[in-house]
């Protein structure tokens, strides 16, 4: 088992992790690790991931699989929070007259809006039930090539997602009563 | 991302360019005639830092001649220490498997740049203690409490060894694992998904008896189910295997409690 030493720090310190300084001390005897470890590790430098070392550009192009996975938990973020908001205004006071409101008010914004909102619900629902589908799918061997995490298969579906989703919302916000 | 996936596919063409360059010895001396080779210079951005400056880290622009190289980015880099900078610090356990072709494109610049969001030792060697000592706490040995049937070996059926194809291959290079932001942001709880097909491994050994405790083990919030099949482990594995889909089988393995 990884050994760690308590160290005195902040709560908020404790649980932000290994890049943040909190590397557990390992057993000097395992594949020499040298005694000063955790010293080194504080000057060492974290090798870039999502941006380059000047912040801006990314480091490298993103498979699609991740893109819809990130997209995935924005969208929830952004349901979670938007409901929150419709949820307070709903309950202090009267949802439908604001609504009307806006779209007296800003009527070219009515379907930006409209797309803005539907497209979390749609993406997240998608994205929800292929992670389903992938939970509970029968996979064969690991040498065998056709289950639905192979690189193709993954890539075509989140293509898949991605497109049909934006079509979805398009439609969703093109649609009035 | 790509190119190390090119490179699995189109590792059959390292034997024959190595006879061919002749690695630098005359095996040309065949008799067939030598065509001199056009210089093709092609710019390396090559990350370095050294704990020994107060710098902070920077990429170093290197021009190769890649026609006068082997073909791996290996080959290009040992070409740079040996020729240009001789402070360059790299590993190259990969040297008899290396399988990242060089893109030949010369117009194309090529960033080399340590594993992600490790800590870096120097330039390109990072810090692979932590990655080790996951792969320790899964015990990745044979455990049994019977004996030998036949006092010589445990007996296996072709199925269950077949079960075994696309895990035994794992050369421990924590592509798969560095490429994983959720290890990236978990390094010290999540196992990673190089670490996890490992203890997948030897979960469905049909040899081992220890597969109730090494599931119970594995089953945990922060060891396996920092997992959210963001998929990036099985498109950078340079030997092909399947993290993602390994890691799913151990999901179901804990859901069901039945050996999938």
């Amino acid at each position: 088992m990884l050994s760690r030493t308590l160290r005195p720090q902040s709560a908020w310190a404790a649980c932000r992790g290994y890049a943040a300084g909190n590397a557990p001390d390992y057993d000097p005897d395992f594949l020499g690790v040298p005694r000063n470890h955790a010293e080194l590790l504080a000057k060492r430098p974290v090798s870039p991931h999502v941006f380059e070392i000047d912040g801006r550009q990314p480091h490298y192009k993103f498979p699609v699989g991740a893109i819809s996975s990130i997209t995935n938990r924005a969208t929830g973020v952004a349901l979670s929070v938007g409901t929150g908001a419709a949820a307070y205004v709903a309950l202090t006071g009267d949802l439908g007259a604001a609504i009307v409101a806006f779209k007296d008010a800003a009527p070219l914004l009515v379907f930006p809006v409209k797309a803005a909102v539907a497209f979390p619900l749609v993406y997240h629902y998608l994205a929800g039930l292929r992670h389903i589908y992938w939970d509970h799918a029968r996979y064969g061997n690991q040498a065998d090539k056709n289950s639905p995490l192979e690189v193709p298969a993954m890539a075509g579906s989140s293509k898949l997602l991605l497109g049909g989703s934006v079509g979805a919302t398009v439609l969703a916000a093109l649609y009035s009563t | 991302m790509q190119a190390l996936r090119r490179g699995l596919l189109q590792r059959g063409r390292l034997l024959v360019a190595e006879a061919q360059l002749g690695r630098g010895h005359a095996t040309q001396a065949e008799g067939a005639a030598v065509t001199s080779k056009a210089t093709v210079e092609k710019e390396f951005l090559v990350y370095r830092w050294s704990p020994d400056s107060e710098e902070p880290p920077r990429y170093d622009s290197y021009k190769v001649d890649i026609n006068s190289c082997g073909p791996m980015m290996l080959d290009v880099l040992l070409k740079i220490k040996d020729e240009q900078d001789q402070t360059l610090s790299l590993r190259r356990s990969c040297r008899p498997v290396s399988l990242l072709q060089v893109d030949r494109d010369a117009s194309k610049m090529t960033r080399v740049a340590p594993l992600p969001h490790m800590f870096v030792v120097k330039d390109l060697v990072v810090d692979m203690a932590n990655f080790y000592a996951q792969y320790k706490h899964i015990q990745p040995y044979l455990q049994t409490t019977k004996p030998k049937p036949d006092g010589k070996e445990f007996l296996q059926t072709k199925d269950d060894r077949a079960k075994l194809d696309g895990l035994y291959e794992c050369i421990l290079c924590a592509c798969c694992s560095t490429s994983c932001p959720s290890y990236w942001w978990n390094s010290d709880k999540y196992l990673g998904p190089a670490v996890l097909l490992a203890a997948y491994r030897w979960i469905i050994d049909s040899r081992d008896d220890f597969t109730e405790e090494r599931i119970r083990q594995v089953n945990d919030q922060w060891k396996l189910y920092r997992c959210h099949t963001i998929g990036n482990c099985t498109t950078v594995c340079p030997k092909g295997l399947n993290p993602a889909k390994a890691i799913a089988k151990i999901k179901q393995i804990v859901e069901t409690g039945k050996i999938v």
